[in-house]
């Protein structure tokens, strides 16, 4: 009896040293992936992810894919691009497409900064931007590129060598001459290198460890009709959950929405043209009168050069509505933003510029239809600034041209003639000086050429 | 002695030339004033005309619509960085702006 005991204690100690907790044991296949479930396999077997992150499983959410589900939660901490935060990062946790284990990954999403302010948000059907994908340990996997939501392009590891050679280009060349990061502050193709076909570049950023991470990127022009544009070549689909400023959108599980990046330059002060635009509508359109005046700071005030004490001068444009007794007038300008150098091809932005002092000054006065055509375009402004091509000069013109006004060119020349010729574009010197002209041959033009003037105070954004 | 009236020579044109334009349009800082709850700020874009006389004058119409607004002065975001040369014209020009009280900016 004592042998049958001892016997059956031996083989009830050797099952359960035996026995392995099912925490354990990974979800397989059929197992559909829950939060709970997810939670309880990550306590157990990354241990170092929870210690190292602070997890909000409050926060989690499901996502069905095309691959199985994933569980996803979002991270503090965001990537950083041309020396700004953009995007959001997240932990993914999904079963892996070849072995149908769990496995968990860090994903870094960051939308392209104009199609997110343009937007207001993200949405999977047109999605621009990256998706970067980590594994456990935070080693870079993969990227995909999407535009439109639609794949443009994927990004892998670069080599040892490959590294080496990008962190010494950047090392050794000037402020002037290292390489641009992405900054979505112009051309939606600064995102993704410009070139003729699918081609293969270097690339870099700041990842939210704070780490630079330097890939190979390969974009391409022509749109690739990859039939799952969220899986990278491993077979990690990575689709994102949608988000809208303002609260709009996503599941009652929405991660909280990261605050929108101020893009390189943008400061407080710019203001939502359109929110100003629509002010006019609170005026009863009928028997309405319209004005728009024309103000310029000229550089050299009296004569055309186009630097002066006033440094390039500037040009703005005052709207204003009368009905019933009442006027709403908007004082606008068009700016670059950033600083230094890069302020000559930047994001432009609209400013208020009621108050400003002007020397030179010309009154017009249209239609609702004219009215209506100038405040359109003023609500859409150009997204680029750039010194040459497209100013505040370029900006007042454009606006009161598409509503047929005379405001004459204020094309001039730039610069001085010899080889290669001089360059042209509008100033505001050209802008005063052709409203000067048009006022000796006119006596009578509702033109004011004498220093002291301020622009009339703007009524400001309407909610 | 020729040298060093050399040296002195070119140190006084680059300080001239950076407190003058067009070099003020990249290097002068954008200068910044809000209230303490930031219900007011401006920036100034002086190169194209939103200098230190517009602040002032929407500081006044802020203060003048806003009468229950607690916060009633107007404060710098910005340091005085006297070893950047290229602002020396703003502290001998334009001093007033450097007297207000300092708020970090947030």
């Amino acid at each position: 009896m004592k042998n049958y005991f001892k016997i059956a204690l031996a083989i009830i100690i050797t099952v359960s040293a035996c026995k392995k907790d099912h925490i354990d044991r990974p979800l397989r296949g059929e197992q559909q992936l829950t939060i709970a479930q997810t939670r309880l396999w990550l306590e157990a077997n990354e241990k170092s992810i929870v210690k190292k992150y602070k997890l909000q499983w409050e926060k989690a959410a499901r996502l069905s894919q095309s691959s199985g589900d994933r569980i996803v939660m979002p991270l503090s901490g965001q990537p950083t691009i041309g020396g700004h935060p953009q995007g959001f990062r997240e932990l993914s946790i999904t079963k892996s497409p070849k072995t149908g284990l769990l496995q968990a990954n860090f994903v870094e999403f960051i939308p392209d900064a104009l199609y997110f302010q343009r937007k207001g948000g993200w949405a999977k059907a047109d999605f621009t931007g990256w998706a970067l994908i980590y594994d456990r340990h935070y080693q870079f996997l993969s990227g995909i590129l999407l535009s439109s939501g639609r794949k443009v392009g994927e990004m892998l590891p670069a080599s040892n060598s490959q590294r080496q050679q990008f962190i010494s280009k950047i090392n050794n060349s000037t402020a002037a001459q290292q390489p641009v990061a992405p900054t979505g502050t112009g051309n939606i193709q600064h995102l993704f290198a410009p070139v003729e076909e699918c081609t293969w570049t270097q690339s870099s950023y700041i990842d939210s460890e704070g780490v630079l991470v330097i890939h190979n990127q390969r974009s391409c022009t022509q749109v690739s009709p990859y039939d799952d544009p969220w899986t990278d070549y491993t077979g990690i689909e990575v689709q994102p959950r949608e988000y809208q400023t303002g609260g709009g959108g996503g599941s009652p599980t929405a991660p909280e929405p990261p605050a929108p990046s101020n893009l390189p330059g943008e400061d407080s002060e710019k203001v939502n043209p359109k929110k100003m635009m629509d002010c006019f509508a609170q005026l009863n359109s009928r028997n309405a009168a319209y004005q728009v005046k024309i103000m310029v700071v000229e550089p050299f005030p009296g004569t055309s050069f186009n630097l002066g004490p006033n440094s390039f001068g500037h040009v703005a444009m005052s709207l204003s509505k009368t009905a019933g007794g009442q006027t709403i007038t908007q004082t606008i300008g068009y700016y670059p933003t950033g600083t230094g150098l890069s302020q000559l091809h930047s994001k432009g932005i609209v400013r208020d510029n009621g108050d400003i002092s002007y020397n030179v000054g010309a009154s017009y006065f249209t239609d609702e239809k004219g009215f209506q055509k100038i405040l359109d375009y003023v609500s859409n402004p150009p997204l680029t600034y750039d010194f040459m091509e497209f100013n505040c000069s370029s900006f007042v013109y454009e606006a009161s041209r598409s509503a047929g006004l005379p405001v004459p060119d204020p094309m001039t020349q730039v610069g001085f003639a010899g080889p290669g010729g001089a360059g042209y574009a509008r100033t505001p010197a050209g802008m005063g000086s052709a409203l000067r002209t048009v006022k000796a041959q006119n006596p009578k033009a509702d033109i004011t050429t004498n220093p002291g003037y301020r622009a009339p105070a703007s009524k400001g954004e309407c909610p | 002695m020729k040298k060093y009236s050399f040296v002195v020579l070119i140190s006084v044109m680059i300080i001239i030339l950076t407190n003058t334009p067009p070099a003020q349009y990249f290097l002068l800082e954008k200068y910044h004033y809000q209230n303490a709850d930031n219900s007011f700020s401006y920036s100034e874009f002086k190169s194209k005309g939103l200098d230190f006389e517009v602040c002032e004058i929407r500081w006044k119409r802020f203060l003048d619509t806003n009468p229950k607004n607690k916060n009633q002065t107007l404060y710098r975001t910005f340091t005085i960085r006297p070893w950047q040369f290229w602002e020396w014209w703003q502290y001998l020009a334009h001093p007033k702006r450097f007297t207000l009280p300092y708020l970090p900016d947030r």
